[in-house]
């Protein structure tokens, strides 16, 4: 049976990235695998923004990080249990995974333990700029993975 | 990150060096040029943000003796300006309202008041935050209140990134904590910023009370606008904040009496408070918050383990550094040079046009960079200008730190924005094209009042 692989972390969220993975696991009879990644990266980011640029103290950030993180994961399961119930209610197999850590490090790991046939994954929204001086992820996925990755674009027709 | 770090700081210490090696333009002088390099060293770094803005601050001290811009003390002396006290003590204080609880139990029981519709919850939102922004800094009444909103998100049942009602929530908390922060000298640092670079060019200032006059009204306005503008912008998709009423009520019920601690804080913060604006121009704005910082001690109301958990020690560098840049400027003569530069391409412009462009600029700039940076940078260049064109430099601190503190749009602008969008309720794109609309109201609203109510008061002729 193929294995498709979906993943997805709290900026990386497309309903036309879920259904596009859900049609092609359908399509090919195969197992959806549902990951979703709360991204320890984007913490560390907020944490360095509201410290260093915001002159935030060390509890109030604490506070902040400790609310977002129990919102990502409950925006996490809950996106994780829809998506299940979507793929059941069309005759897809589908298996879902909550997992923590730095999101390539984490695809990477999964996409090899699970040795996936195909790979759906989002890409963030953000300025071209930045992607072209600070990398992509996304695009670190597909040219370190053996097997096909389709690339969406966050919020785009969502 | 790191890879966009590298690039940023070469390219400033290019820039920098490039300046201060050129020949020494007609008009200015050495020192003069060299306080230019440090400047657009600074400027690269706020900008982009390539080291932490309090780091930026201390290389441009290092620097100023180095390069001769300033005598060492006089350089590491403007870390003592009163301003970066008066800051510290307000920030204290916060420390206290927050650590006792005060804060929480005076947001939670003003949204508690707001909960009979969608519409009036997101006034709740709006004026809460507004409100408690009027006295503590905006980045810590948000953070205070980003728990509670997430609350209430997850008692409606608001879906993130579906739900425009979440959307407005969390702009919501955003806006209204940015738009009271401009009402007195303690929502934010940069009017006091502002403030100490013009006590350090012209030995002035403003009066707590003064400012608060000029402000607060323009503030209280723009909360009306911004909730109209959340409430028209958004569709109101739930039909009942019932459940987030009830979700309200237990958390009230929760946080039990109020405590002796909560009484003390907030008897005291209100004696601070009646102190600034009857005797802070008499007894000094900086005495008056430090003797606040001590007295909670006194009486036990907070640790100093509390306060160093509270506050970011990174704000005495971030403001002593800002200020002796823009005193650098000042005193070299680097600051009228510049301000020369940019008069010769808007002679012609009567001196109200030229306060409209401060506003505009300071708008804009703000967008994209901390709104502290927004004022170091721009302050120094527009006293010169404004010298050039006759307006008093009162207006200026104004007409530049009032839209500092006005991002509304992107998440860099300021700590409530990156805090309400890190919740994941909203995309960027709201923001950005709500956030536009609400800054062009602010702008035509605020050049109202400079037009029509600031003369009133003798700010502008």
């Amino acid at each position: 049976m193929k294995r498709i692989l979906l993943i997805l972390a709290p900026s990386r969220i497309s309903s036309r990235c879920v259904d596009a993975a859900v049609a092609a696991a359908d399509g090919k009879k195969g197992e959806l695998i549902v990951v979703f990644i709360l991204d320890t990266s984007i913490s560390e980011e907020v944490r360095e923004r509201l410290r260093n640029l915001g002159l935030l103290g060390k509890a109030p950030s604490a506070q902040i990080l400790d609310a977002m993180r129990q919102e990502q994961e409950r925006q996490g399961r809950s996106e994780l249990a829809r998506i299940a119930e979507l793929a059941r209610g069309r005759g897809v197999a589908c298996r879902t995974v909550f997992t923590e850590g730095e999101f390539l490090g984490r695809s990477l790991e999964i996409a090899k333990s699970e040795s996936a046939h195909e790979i759906f994954v989002v890409r963030r929204s953000r300025p071209t700029l930045s992607r072209l001086l600070a990398g992509s992820a996304v695009e670190d996925l597909a040219s370190s993975v053996p097997c096909d990755v389709k690339i969406h674009d966050e919020g785009r027709s969502d | 990150m790191r890879r966009v770090k590298i690039p940023s700081i070469v390219i400033a210490l290019i820039l920098c060096a490039l300046i201060a090696l050129a020949p020494t333009p007609a008009g200015l002088t050495r020192a003069g040029q060299n306080a230019i390099a440090i400047f657009a060293l600074c400027f690269i770094l706020w900008v982009t943000n390539a080291l932490p803005l309090a780091v930026t601050s201390l290389l441009a001290i290092v620097l100023l003796p180095v390069l001769r811009v300033l005598p060492a003390d006089r350089s590491f002396s403007l870390f003592g300006s009163p301003v970066v006290f008066f800051i510290l003590g307000a920030f204290m204080l916060a420390a206290a309202l927050m650590d006792s609880g005060l804060s929480t139990r005076l947001a939670v029981a003003f949204i508690r008041q707001f909960g009979r519709s969608p519409r009036s919850l997101i006034a709740g939102v709006v004026f809460s935050g507004g409100f408690l922004a009027f006295w503590m800094p905006e980045h810590a009444v948000a953070a205070m209140l980003f728990p509670i909103v997430l609350e209430i998100g997850r008692a409606l049942d608001v879906t993130p990134k579906r739900s425009r009602y979440g959307a407005a929530l969390f702009l919501a908390l955003a806006w209204g904590t940015v738009i009271g922060g401009v009402a007195t000298l303690l929502g934010g640092a940069r009017a006091p910023l502002a403030l100490g670079i013009l006590g350090e060019h012209y030995g002035i200032s403003i009066g707590f009370l003064d400012w608060m006059i000029a402000v607060a009204p323009f503030s209280i306005v723009m909360m009306f606008v911004a909730h109209f503008v959340l409430t028209r912008f958004f569709t109101m998709d739930i039909e009942s904040v019932a459940s987030a009423k009830a979700a309200l009520d237990k958390k009230a019920r929760a946080l039990g009496p109020l405590s002796r601690r909560e009484k003390g804080v907030g008897l005291i913060t209100i004696l601070t408070i009646a102190t600034w604006v009857l005797a802070g121009v008499e007894i000094g704005l900086a005495t008056v918050s430090i003797l606040a910082a001590v007295v909670l001690f006194v009486f036990n109301l907070i640790s100093w383990k509390s306060v160093e958990e509270y506050v970011n020690w990174g704000v005495i560098l971030m403001y002593g550094g800002a200020i002796a840049i823009a005193s650098a400027l000042h005193q070299t003569g680097g600051a009228k040079w510049l301000a020369d530069i940019a008069m010769a391409r808007a002679a012609g412009l009567p001196a109200f046009g030229v306060i409209v462009v401060f506003a505009v600029v300071a708008a804009l700039l703000t967008e994209a960079i901390s709104n502290v940076a927004a004022v170091a940078l721009l302050l120094p260049v527009c006293f010169g200008i404004a010298e050039g064109a006759g307006i008093a430099p009162v207006a200026v601190v104004y007409a530049v730190a009032v839209p500092a503190g006005l991002a509304f749009a992107l998440p860099m602008g300021t700590p409530p924005n990156a805090i309400a969008y890190s919740a994941g309720y909203y995309r960027l794109r709201d923001a950005v094209v709500a956030g536009a609309l609400l800054k062009g109201i602010a702008l035509v609203l605020l050049i109202l009042v400079a037009k029509f109510y600031w003369p009133l008061l003798g700010v502008l002729p």
